[in-house]
């Protein structure tokens, strides 16, 4: 067998082209997967069997001439709280394990199926997704691909962990409040939290209904582009999920940010970070010819009325297995989700009032811009195990404030992608490129435009 | 809300809502707690006019 190509855009031209097999080539990563996974631990579930039936079936339609897909053969996975017809959705508990297996495939499954993608597992993840961390109380941590000591990130920390590693060039995740910008940052990689309601969340388990999204994670932005052009579309059976059609972006990355009105975002986005934190947005910012600032008013309490949303909305979801079995969650989930229970439910209204007033004012700092840039995590991945930090002269939980400077964005559901800062010789870090909703296409012409001037995916020193 | 008057208040609350917490888990759920008020007290400084209603999910 020639080599593998890099990348799934790549793969997918050489699988089409005849260079190599779709079987050739999931063997290769099902035994890159085997080889790395017991010290990466980003795998919970590994559908080797189902893997290469995949494959063999894109072999077949090429064979026989049939148009094949965009993904033709490119291996991915999932966090593990999607639904995988056949495997037990653990959305990262225990508690799960005594579910039945799934009848179907997610939607997002499903239409990475049809574009000619091949499903190689699910991955762990911050249990039900209440985490920043990827750390896991019942199978152990995802772990940094760039130093095993350290956090990937999370919740999605499996799927930051895999594409870190070079595992696979996809996985999707979900992001509440940062659970995909979180590990993109820390295992430094792209990732793309589209707008609230573009992608279907059919066949995931939720979290927090009222700011659950889904996106892709991927080691450069034409792989990120395809996948989310794979796997947009309407759903009835997402209630979230809007009836607009697809708006591939894929033909539009090389227009780059020509003509864009880019802004640093100002206020809270210049508080609380490490010097690490605030240098990789210096250097977006330079690379992008950007010296102006925007302020994004009450970021700060939008923060903590999306803190206060998850905390009421995650334990009403949750209540009857607190009820029955708390003894079997994480302690960290179980006791969050217990204050969360007991909440007065006019904290609750209040943060979703705010959040009507703070989307009119997000709009309106959006039609003097196209684009702004801030710091994805406060800094580069902590150790992990590490239960508290220091940040702006405040000792807090790593846990739930990790994600500081993602949630006052997923909050009012802005598009954003997640681009890699890397400085040789230290753990990488990403930036925030922020657009007005439905125009994911801006954020991720200008992450090609920054990926085409440098800012990449660096290799792991691990794998 | 002082530290007697809260754990009263998480305890009848938890009873009320039908939640066991096992003793050794209150510490830590009234350290959760006492962070989920300090954002409410955050936003509880913002005042809303009444025209800001709760930002809808669900639509017809």
């Amino acid at each position: 067998m020639s080599a593998v190509p890099q990348g799934a855009a790549r793969l997918a031209a050489a699988i089409r082209g005849g260079e190599l097999s779709a079987v050739e080539a999931i063997n290769h990563t099902l035994a890159r997967i085997e080889r790395l996974n017991p010290d990466l631990n980003a795998f919970t579930e590994i559908t080797a069997e189902r893997a290469q039936e995949e494959a063999a079936a894109v072999d077949r339609a090429i064979a026989h001439g049939e148009i094949v897909g965009p993904l033709a053969g490119v291996p991915y996975a999932v966090k593990n709280l999607f639904d995988i017809e056949g495997v037990t959705t653990l959305a990262g508990s225990r508690i799960n394990r005594d579910d039945p297996p799934a009848a179907a495939d997610a939607t997002l499954i499903e239409r990475l199926k049809h574009a000619g993608a091949v499903l190689c597992g699910a991955l762990n993840m911050g249990e039900y997704a209440y985490d920043f961390t990827g750390e896991n109380a019942h199978v152990g941590p995802s772990r940094n691909p760039h130093d095993l000591a350290h956090m990937s990130g999370g919740s999605s920390g499996g799927s930051g962990t895999a594409v870190g590693a070079g595992m696979l060039p996809l996985a999707l995740g979900s992001d509440t409040n940062g659970s995909i910008r979180v590990p993109a940052s820390l295992c430094g990689i792209f990732g793309l939290k589209p707008t609230f309601g573009r992608l279907s969340r059919a066949g995931s388990f939720a979290f927090c209904p009222s700011l659950d999204h889904v996106g892709p994670l991927a080691r450069n932005v034409a792989d990120l582009a395809a996948a989310y052009d794979a796997i947009q579309g309407p759903d009835t059976r997402d209630p979230v999920c809007q009836t607009r059609l697809p708006e591939p972006v894929s033909e539009l990355l090389d227009r780059g940010a020509h003509g864009l009105r880019i802004a640093v975002a100002g206020g809270y986005f210049r508080q609380q970070g490490t010097q690490q934190a605030f240098e990789a947005v210096e250097r977006v910012a330079r690379a992008l010819g950007v010296q102006n600032e925007a302020e994004l008013p009450e970021a700060g309490r939008a923060r903590a009325a999306a803190y206060l949303i998850t905390n009421a909305e995650s334990s009403n979801l949750h209540l009857e297995r607190l009820r029955e079995r708390a003894a079997d969650y994480d302690p960290d989930v179980r006791d969050r989700m217990l204050a969360g229970a007991l909440l007065p439910a006019t904290w609750n209204l209040q943060a979703q009032r705010f959040r009507r007033w703070y989307q009119s004012e997000v709009m309106r700092v959006f039609r003097r811009h196209d684009l702004l840039i801030a710091p994805a995590t406060p800094m580069p991945a902590p150790p992990i195990g590490q239960r508290s930090m220091t940040l702006g002269g405040q000792e807090m939980l790593v846990r739930p404030h990790l994600g500081l400077y993602t949630q006052p964005i997923s909050f009012v559901g802005l598009p954003v992608v997640v681009v890699p800062v890397h400085t040789p010789g230290s753990l990488p870090i990403g930036v925030q490129l922020i657009a007005a909703p439905w125009r994911e296409d801006l954020a991720l012409r200008v992450a090609a435009q920054l990926e085409a001037d440098g800012f990449g995916a660096p290799s792991a020193e691990f794998a | 809300m002082n530290d007697q008057d809260l754990e009263t208040y998480i305890q009848l609350a938890a009873a009320q809502q039908g939640l066991d917490i096992d003793p050794a888990w209150r510490e830590s759920v009234i350290a959760y707690y006492r962070l989920s008020a300090r954002m409410a007290a955050v936003l509880e400084e913002h005042p809303l006019p009444p025209v800001e209603e709760p930002a809808p999910v669900f639509s017809a």
